[in-house]
Order: structure tokens, then C-alpha cells, then sequence
């Protein structure tokens, strides 16, 4: 087999870690995982223009994050075997320093274990609280499905978040992640999915903010039929920079991939997608496009798409496309002509392309649905 | 009472002249056909009047009741009470019709403002006064729409938004019997309430429905002959070639 | 039958200051090129290889000859070339295409130009076409001022190998206003095993002038490593045109790591037709860059992947200046467990405002031991322009096959039939004597008799 080369992680070191005194409770439960997490360097990352860290004492979360759902805390679900198992398990995510940090050092996060339908929805306060470390786990079991909402506020400096979710055959989740963390300086969000036979994720992110955002989602599709939707809208304003990718990975036959994301950028934004979608040699009849789309308002505003396709088995469908561009010249004239002014015009086909998430926001979630809809009126 | 006069009118788009020097006057509840083979400039010569910025007007002038427009945007035309129904509506994704006309509604007739409940209300009585199917209503403008639905919902912006004078662009190609009712029906109610329309068409069976006072032939930026419905019984039987003749 | 037995002066394998004065002072170079070999050469021992796209650990560059130098040089007359290498060219076609349809004809055995001719008409329009070592001789201050600007040895490693120990290719200059009226042609053909050719082209098109110039590149099969570092620099003057075919069909046991860059000046344009389907493991992303208000750019290439060949390719396009345009269809066939890649860039500058990009890539895989991947970058840094990438992966469609065999071809043929539909947009845009050619090597590949 061919190799294919690939450029290296570059790293640079912090004066000041976070290290083994930082951990207060189950100390010897991280031992492992922690000389791990000493041995790598921080990641430098060129588009973001990441390239130093300062440590933010990680303090136990004030208040409750937890408003609706049936689920434990992750603290508290490390006392069960099993639990402690799913929770440990490491995986790259953005990048495993920051995944490892996350499920080390973590100060929230659930584990729920889901066997019917349930609904989980948690709010993350980040006034209160400078530093969220968030390490989640849900395991879905055979045909169960369940909906996770997670809003994260804004303020605090930083937000690190790791969460595995393990899809049993059948079973169905809908997660919606909502980032409005204008002020906040370092968003980081690692997710990684694995799906049995017939099982179904389907991952809405809405993003505002941070100044600095990374977010990875990364689906395995090993189980025949099973099926992974993406699909995320940011909207990026003053000198943020953003960096998301979102990977499919087709192991399982009749494996199914979406991945779609809708961007405005104004100011001096900076937005980098990545959409990955590889088909490995055993996913026959495997499906998957990706689409990105960029409306630019600003002419100091930089939108990057890099899509990738790898595609090891002839019996697929692969596609993808990208466009990035200032808003359609033909809408705004048709608008115009039914006498909105251009403001309200661009106004309204920004909003246009926020709406379909909000709707698909659960009809109990109203009070998320507004912070969404006030996010975006701020930001026009 | 003069609603809108274009006076020697010469537009073009990049080096091209399209529209050769057009003279149409159109008065209080007129109803003008404009009849013309594909290519002929008709559908520009509505975008011209509506001021779309794709076209540069040479010389000539367009005023609406007596008073140039020339210098006004879209926006500012649609204000003023000039309503453009376009052939391929452009899709809105995400913008769903009734907050969108709520929207226009509002810029449009800023003096008769209404809370959302009333506007629902005003907007349900006229989707079902032209028989439009609600749940229109609910949708996103115009996307996925059939060429039926699009028509149909160009003729429900007309009659809620509620102009002056229609720009209509083709509105009756592609529809079948019971579409074409809907949309002439349409169109007649909107002209009882008072309003003027230039009705642009390829073929003569609209006008077995909305009866025109005129009917001018428009052939290669111009119009070339004005008269009655006689002439578009004229043209239905010899074609363009003999008009032009 | 080729083979090296012509070849007068061999270096050492390997590479070090040495064997550089050597080939310096083989080609009575001025001291200023000697300097920019040495400089290169450091540029090339400090490097590391790349850090993306093919394997080439199990390259031995210590083991690569990087200079051969045939036993004639530059004759003006077939007659005059050595009986086999004659022969050689005569099985390309090349004499024959000369008489028939080019302008000026090159032709490069291992690291030397063999026979070169021009047609009287052009040197007399002031076109000048000369080997690249005699350019370096005859014309020092034009040379000077383009060689190696658009590359610069420290580009990347196998730039700086190529500053090393270049030689042979081609110098062309056509004064403004002149257009070439028919294409000029150089073909490489590296006959000696274990050997490395670098031969270096250099065009200058000034301001509207039009050339049309075909590359074709080949090579004798050997059991151990051959390797291929040219460099082709391209200068488009305002208001020119070039158009740069190019078939590199190189043996299968060549590494070809080959850089094409063209600066494009205001209202330029510069056409790239580009066909990879030789070597073993290839790296080759022709760039464009359109630094003046106006510039153009088009390419229209495939790559051509099959049995243990690697072909990483792409296309790079900088968009520097305002109503900038490109359009890119690129297409690849991967097969009998060919791994073709596709990398590309367009980046739009923040003064590229209404600048316009369009990209298509399709990669269409034959069988499900291939390989096929895109990766595309796009960087946009202002809002007044129009950029669009779409790309497709898939087999082939078994409806169409079932089609073109209901009306009576063979399967093989069907596929060969349909491989061809997919590269016909590039295969239209080839010389006459390629298209043919090329057509005849799918159905080699697709046991196709459809000829």
C-alpha cells in the first residue's frame, strides 16, 4: 500500500501546565492518562494563530449545568466500572492535549445512559464560572433514542470540552451544541461518535464566538446502514477566529454522510472549515457529500474551506462542494423590489440561514431559541 | 389619472442596447398587454422600470405620476407602490413567506401597521380568497417550488402587498387550466381594487382571462404597434412575423 | 532499444561540491551560475523532504547519477544524432510531427539536448529557441534576470536539487507582439538507468505575444530508481498568451518531483493542458500566479493512476490582483490498484477584489482496489469574489456499461469507451499524434480494441 505523507504536529511549551497537584479527588484513577498528557506540548496551530496558552485554574463549577435530563454526573459515574471505562477512554479530538486536559482536569460534564427515549439539556454558565473543563459520555443501547442540548454561555476565558458518545444498534440521538461565547478567549469542543448497525446522529452546532474557537466532531460509522448528519452555522464578528472540522469515517456497508456548514463573516473575522469524509475499502455503497458556504460582509473578513475526500472503495458516492462569496446579488435585488431596503434585505437572508437550526431546536428549549435569535440580531 | 409614463425610453446592459427608445403611458385601472417573441427585451424592459441596477438607462425618463424615478432605488420604487412579479423567483432559504411579506408589508405600507395576529389574519383571508393552499404560508419563499407554486406566489405578494401598478413578467406560462384561473383571478382582484397592470406574455390565452385595454407588440427593444385585444387575435393567427410586417 | 552506451561523460552517484564543478565546468558555465549550483546545493543538503504527499523514503538520492551526458550535442540535423537515439524519437513520432506542425523541435536524451532546430521564419520574427545551457552563454543578462526568480532554489528540497545540478531544457523568448504561429516542442527522454534529469525551461512571453509550447516527457524502464526534478518558469507579459501542453509519461521506475510555476501580467493568460500518467510516485502542482489586474488562468488536466503508481497532483492558484479569473477541471482515473491524489489551492488575495475561481475536480476509481482522494484548499480574504470548488468521487456508472453492451460492445470495451468520454475534455485539447496515443494506452490498460 501507498503512504501518504502527512505534515507533522508542531508544539510549543507552556512555562505553566496544568499538573498532577491540580487533580484534588481520584488521583490515582488519572495517573495513566495524566503522564500521557505531560508528554505532549501544546499544539500551534497556523490559521488560528494559536501559539500560547495560559493556564486558568480549573475551579470546582458553581451552580448547576444540569436542567433537564436523567443522567449523572461524571464525577460521580467514575465510581461504576463501566462508567469509569467509557469516560476514560481517550481519542485525539482537536487535539489530544487538549482532549486529555478535558478528561483529566475536567470541573462538569453527564454521563447518561440511555435505554429509552430521554431528553437532556444542560447550560453551561460561564459567568460564574472562568473555566469550564467538560468530559461527557452518552451510551445509547439498542433502539433507544435521545436528544442532548447543551447551551454554553457566554463569558468566562476558557471552555474545553471532550464527550464520546456510543451509538448501540438501532438507537437514534440529536445533539444540539449552542456556542455563544463572544467574550470567552479559547473554545475548544472535541466529540467523537461511534455507531453500530442502523444507528443515527444527527450534530447541530450554532456558534458565536469565542475569540479563538476549535471544534472537532468526529463519527465512525462502523455498523452497517448507519448514518451521520452534520451540519453547523456560525456567525464570526470582530477579530474572531474560528476553526471547525467535521469528519466522517465509512467503515460499515450502506454507510451514510452529511456534512454541511453555512457561514457569515464580518469584520475581521477568520473562518477555516474542514470536512472530511473518508471511505475506507469496506463501506460498499457507502454515501456522503459535504457543503460549505460562506456569505463574506466584510471585505477584511477571510473564509478558508478545506474539504477533503479519501476514498478507498470504488462502489460510493462521494461529493463535495464549496462556495464562498458576498450575499446573491439576484435575492438582495428581489427583496429590494418588495421594498425592503438593503439593510433589512441582508438582514433578512442572514437570519434566513440561522432559522432552519432554530426550528429544529426542541419546542422546549423557547428560551435557548431566543438567546440564539437575540445572538444574531446583535451581531447584524 | 397618469400612474406611469416612459418617455423615449433607451436602456443597456454592459455595451448592448436593449431597450430602443419605448414611449408607454399607463392611467388609473389600465390593464396593458405587451406582447412579443422570446429574446424581444420584455423582460427587461420591466426590470428597467423597476430599476434594476443590472441595466444603464441612457436617455429618456420614467415617471410615476408626473414625477421622475430615475434617480430611486428598487426599494424606494416598490414604496412608491410598482410591484415586478418575476418569471424565477430567486429562493430565500430559511425565511419563511409570512414573515417575509410581514417584513415587506411593513416598509411598504408603513401607515397601516398591524400586529402579527392581524397580519396572519389579513394574510389567511387572501391566500383563501385566491385559493391558495395555507400551509404556503409556512414554507420558505420559494424553495422547491413547482413553476405553479411559484406564480401563485408571486400573485399572493401582488395582492398583499397591494401596488399601484403590477409589473407582470410571463405570469401565465407553464400553468395549467385550473393554475391559470387562480393566478387571472388573482390579478382581476387586484385590478378591481384599482390597481394598473402591464401584463407581459408570449401567448394570447391569459388575456381570455385579464382583459387588457392595450395591447402593444414589443419587438427588439421597441414597441412597434399598439392597439386592442383585436391585435393579439391578429397576431394568435398570422404570428410576429406578420405583425412586424 | 534504448540504452546509454552513447553517453560520453558520466558523473559519480551522489552529489557534492565536487561533482557541481564538474558539471559547472563540463558546460563552461559564467561564475555567476557555478555560485547559484553551490548555493542551491546547500539550500539542498539542509532541507527536509516534504512534508506532505508521497512516500520517497525508499529513494536513494546518493545512488542517483545527476548528470549523463550523451555522445552528440544540439545538432541542427536528425542525420547527425546517433542511429539509436534517432530511433528512439523516430518511435515518438517527433521528426515526422516536426515536418508536419511545429515551429521548433528540442529533443533531450538523459542530461543533454541532442537535436535542436527552429524554423528560419521565426528566428527572423526575433524568437529566440535555443537549449538552455547555450541560452545561459549566448543571452547572460536576459537569462540572469528570469532563471530561477519564479523558483528560487529554496523553494523547496527538490528545487534546490534542480538549482544543483540542472541541465539541458529549453530557453524560449518571443519579443511583443509576435505570435508563434505554430507550437514549439521539446521532449525529454531519460535513457540510462539509475540516472536523474533536471532540465530547466524557460519562457518569456512578452507583452502581446502568443506562444503555444508541448512538452513531452518520457523513459526507458529499469530495475533500479530514476528520478526527475525539472523546472519549467514561465513569464506571461501583459496582454500575452502562453498555452503550456504537457504529457509526462515517465517509466514507472521514476520519481518525479517536478515544479511549473507561470507569473501572469495584466490581461495575461496562461492555458495549462496537463497529463501525468508515467512514474512510479509523482508530485506536480503547476501554479499560477496572476500578479496583474486581468490575469488569467486555465487548466485542464488528468492524472492517470494505475498499477503501482502513486500520483500525488493539483493545481495552485494565487489570485494577487483585482478581476483576476481561473478555472480548473481536473479529472483522475484511478485502476488496477492505482492511488491517484488530488491537492489543490486557490487563494484570493485581499486586493484580488472581483476576482473569479471555479474549480472542478471528478476522480473516477475502475476498480475497488484503487484509490482516489481530493483535497482542495480555499482561502478567501475579501468579499467581491465569486468562488466556487465542486469535486465527485465515483465508479463507474453499470447502467451506461449496460447500455453501450446492449448495443453489442464487449465490457472491456464499454469501460475503455467510457474512459475515454471521461478524459475527453482533456484528450480534445492534445496534438493530434498525442490524442491518438493516449487513447491507444487506455485500451492497452482496458484490453479495449475499439483503437
Amino acid at each position: 500500500m501507498f503512504v501518504r505523507i502527512e505534515p507533522k504536529r508542531q508544539g510549543f511549551k507552556v512555562s505553566d501546565d496544568y499538573n498532577f497537584e491540580d487533580l484534588t479527588e481520584n488521583k490515582e484513577l488519572f495517573k495513566e492518562l495524566f503522564l500521557e498528557y505531560s508528554q505532549y506540548d501544546f499544539p500551534k496551530w497556523k490559521r488560528l494563530e494559536f501559539s500560547d496558552f495560559k493556564k486558568i485554574p480549573v475551579q470546582k463549577y458553581v451552580g448547576n449545568f444540569i436542567k433537564e435530563g436523567n443522567v449523572s454526573l461524571s464525577k460521580k459515574a467514575l465510581n461504576s466500572p463501566i462508567f469509569k471505562e467509557f469516560l476514560l477512554e481517550k481519542f485525539k479530538g482537536v487535539d489530544p492535549k487538549f482532549t486529555l486536559m478535558a478528561l483529566i482536569f475536567f470541573n462538569s460534564g453527564i454521563f447518561g445512559n440511555i435505554d429509552e427515549n430521554s431528553k437532556i439539556t444542560l447550560k453551561y454558565d460561564m459567568n460564574s464560572n472562568q473555566s469550564v473543563l467538560e468530559n461527557s459520555g452518552l451510551a445509547l443501547q439498542n433502539n433507544s433514542s435521545g436528544t442532548l442540548v447543551r447551551e454554553y454561555g457566554s463569558g468566562g476565558k476558557f471552555l474545553n470540552s471532550a464527550s464520546k458518545f456510543s451509538l448501540k444498534h438501532d438507537s437514534k440521538l440529536r445533539v444540539f451544541n449552542v456556542f455563544l461565547n463572544s467574550r470567552t478567549g479559547l473554545v475548544i469542543s472535541s466529540n467523537l461518535y461511534t455507531l453500530e448497525e442502523n444507528a443515527e446522529i444527527e450534530v447541530y452546532d450554532v456558534i458565536f464566538g469565542g475569540q479563538k474557537t476549535a471544534i472537532d466532531h468526529d463519527a465512525n460509522l462502523i455498523g452497517r446502514n448507519s448514518k451521520a448528519t452534520f451540519k453547523s452555522v456560525y456567525f464570526g464578528r470582530g477579530k474572531e477566529r474560528l476553526d471547525l472540522k467535521y469528519a466522517i469515517n465509512h467503515f460499515g456497508e450502506k454507510t451514510f454522510g452529511k456534512i454541511e456548514s453555512n457561514g457569515v463573516l464580518g469584520d475581521e473575522s477568520y473562518s477555516v472549515v474542514r470536512g472530511n469524509i473518508d471511505i475506507k475499502n469496506t463501506a460498499y455503497n457507502a454515501n456522503s457529500e459535504e457543503k460549505s458556504t460562506v456569505i463574506n460582509l466584510s471585505s477584511r473578513a477571510r473564509a478558508d474551506s478545506i474539504p477533503s475526500l479519501f476514498v478507498d472503495n470504488n462502489n460510493v458516492v462521494a461529493k463535495h462542494g464549496a462556495s464562498v462569496g458576498n450575499i446573491d446579488e439576484n435575492k438582495l435585488y428581489y427583496l429590494m423590489s418588495r421594498g425592503l431596503d438593503e439593510r433589512s434585505a441582508i438582514e433578512l437572508i442572514v437570519s434566513g440561514i440561522f432559522q432552519p437550526f432554530i426550528d429544529e431546536i426542541p419546542q422546549d428549549n423557547s428560551e435557548l431559541k431566543d438567546e440564539i435569535e437575540n445572538a444574531i440580531s446583535i451581531r447584524i | 389619472m397618469e400612474i406611469l409614463k416612459i418617455a423615449d425610453l433607451h436602456a443597456f446592459i454592459e455595451e448592448k442596447e436593449v431597450i430602443k427608445g419605448v414611449n408607454l403611458t399607463v392611467n388609473t385601472n389600465e390593464i396593458h398587454a405587451i406582447m412579443g417573441p422570446n429574446g424581444a427585451g420584455k423582460t427587461t424592459f420591466i426590470n428597467v422600470i423597476m430599476g434594476n441596477p443590472k441595466y444603464k438607462i441612457s436617455s429618456g425618463d420614467i415617471l410615476f405620476k408626473g414625477k421622475s424615478i430615475l434617480n430611486l432605488s428598487v426599494s424606494e420604487r416598490a414604496r412608491l407602490g410598482i410591484f415586478q412579479s418575476f418569471q424565477y423567483p430567486e429562493e430565500i432559504s430559511g425565511v419563511t413567506f409570512m414573515n417575509f411579506l410581514k417584513l415587506a408589508y411593513e416598509k411598504v405600507h408603513p401607515e397601516k401597521q398591524m400586529n402579527v395576529l392581524e397580519f396572519g389574519d389579513m394574510l389567511l383571508k387572501t391566500a383563501d380568497s385566491l385559493k391558495i393552499d395555507r400551509d404556503f404560508l409556512k414554507r420558505y419563499v420559494n424553495l422547491g417550488f413547482s413553476g405553479g407554486e411559484r406564480k401563485k406566489s408571486e400573485i399572493l405578494q401582488l395582492n398583499v402587498l397591494n401596488p399601484q401598478i403590477a409589473l407582470l413578467d410571463e405570469t401565465d406560462s407553464g400553468l395549467d387550466i385550473d393554475a391559470l384561473k387562480v393566478v387571472s383571478d388573482g390579478i382581476n382582484h387586484a385590478a378591481e381594487m384599482g390597481m394598473s397592470v402591464v401584463l407581459v406574455t408570449h401567448y394570447k390565452r391569459i388575456l381570455d382571462y385579464v382583459k387588457p385595454n392595450f395591447v402593444h407588440i414589443f419587438i427588439d427593444g421597441q414597441i412597434i404597434k399598439t392597439g386592442g385585444i383585436e391585435i393579439a387575435e391578429e397576431l394568435e393567427k398570422s404570428g410576429y412575423e406578420e405583425v412586424r410586417l | 532499444m534504448m540504452n546509454n552506451f552513447n553517453a560520453i561523460l558520466k558523473t559519480e552517484p551522489g552529489l557534492n561540491r565536487s561533482i557541481i564543478e564538474e558539471i559547472s565546468a563540463a558546460k563552461d558555465e559564467p561564475y555567476w551560475m557555478r555560485e547559484l549550483r553551490m548555493k542551491s546545493l546547500e539550500f539542498f543538503l539542509n532541507r527536509p523532504n516534504p512534508n506532505f504527499g508521497v512516500d520517497i523514503s525508499s529513494l536513494d538520492l546518493n545512488s542517483i547519477v545527476n548528470y549523463v551526458r550523451p555522445s552528440v550535442q544540439n545538432e541542427r540535423s536528425w542525420e547527425d544524432v546517433p542511429e539509436d537515439i534517432r530511433n528512439n524519437f523516430e518511435k515518438l513520432g517527433i521528426p515526422e510531427a516536426e515536418r508536419k506542425a511545429l515551429a521548433g523541435v528540442g529533443a533531450q536524451y538523459d542530461s543533454e539536448v541532442v537535436y535542436h532546430n527552429m524554423k528560419e521564419s521565426l528566428s527572423k520574427l526575433g524568437v529566440i529557441f535555443l537549449e538552455m545551457g547555450t541560452a545561459v552563454r549566448e543571452y547572460p543578462d536576459l537569462v540572469k534576470k528570469y532563471f530561477m526568480r519564479l523558483i528560487p532554489p529554496n523553494d523547496h528540497k527538490f528545487a534546490a536539487l534542480h538549482g544543483a545540478v540542472w541541465s539541458g531544457g529549453t530557453f524560449i523568448y518571443v519579443p511583443p507582439n509576435v505570435k508563434v504561429p505554430m507550437p514549439i516542442q521539446s521532449y525529454y527522454l531519460m535513457g540510462s538507468p539509475g540516472m536523474g534529469q533536471f532540465e530547466h525551461t524557460l519562457i518569456v512571453v512578452d507583452k502581446g505575444a502568443k506562444l503555444e509550447f508541448i512538452e513531452g516527457c518520457s523513459g526507458q524502464n529499469y530495475s533500479v530508481s530514476n528520478m526527475h526534478a525539472g523546472a519549467v518558469e514561465i513569464y506571461v507579459g501583459e496582454g500575452a498568451t502562453v498555452r503550456f501542453s504537457t504529457i509526462e509519461n515517465w517509466a514507472k521506475n521514476t520519481y518525479n518531483l517536478n515544479t511549473k510555476r507561470a507569473s501572469v501580467d495584466k490581461d495575461g493568460t496562461i492555458i495549462w493542458i496537463s497529463g501525468t500518467m508515467g512514474s512510479a510516485k509523482t508530485m506536480l502542482y503547476p501554479s499560477s500566479i496572476l500578479k496583474g489586474k486581468g490575469a488569467r488562468t486555465e487548466y485542464t488536466t488528468i492524472t492517470y493512476a494505475g498499477p503501482g503508481q502513486h500520483l500525488d497532483t493539483g493545481t495552485k492558484v494565487f489570485h494577487l490582483a483585482p478581476y483576476t479569473s481561473s478555472k480548473v477541471d481536473s479529472r483522475s482515473i484511478s485502476f488496477g490498484g492505482g492511488y491517484a491524489f488530488y491537492r489543490g489551492l486557490v487563494r484570493v488575495s485581499e486586493s484580488a477584489i472581483h476576482s473569479k475561481s471555479s474549480v472542478d475536480c471528478s476522480a473516477l476509481m475502475v476498480d475497488d482496489i484503487s484509490k482516489s482522494d481530493t483535497l482542495p484548499i480555499i482561502e478567501v480574504m475579501n468579499n467581491e469574489s465569486e468562488i466556487g470548488h465542486e469535486a465527485y468521487v465515483g465508479k463507474i456508472n453499470e447502467e451506461q456499461i449496460y447500455y453501450l453492451m446492449s448495443r453489442g460492445l464487449s465490457e472491456d470495451d464499454a469501460r475503455a469507451l467510457i474512459v475515454r468520454g471521461f478524459l475527453e475534455p482533456f484528450i480534445k485539447q492534445l496534438p493530434f499524434e498525442y490524442a491518438v496515443e493516449f487513447n491507444r494506452l487506455i485500451d492497452m490498460h482496458f484490453n479495449s480494441k475499439i483503437g
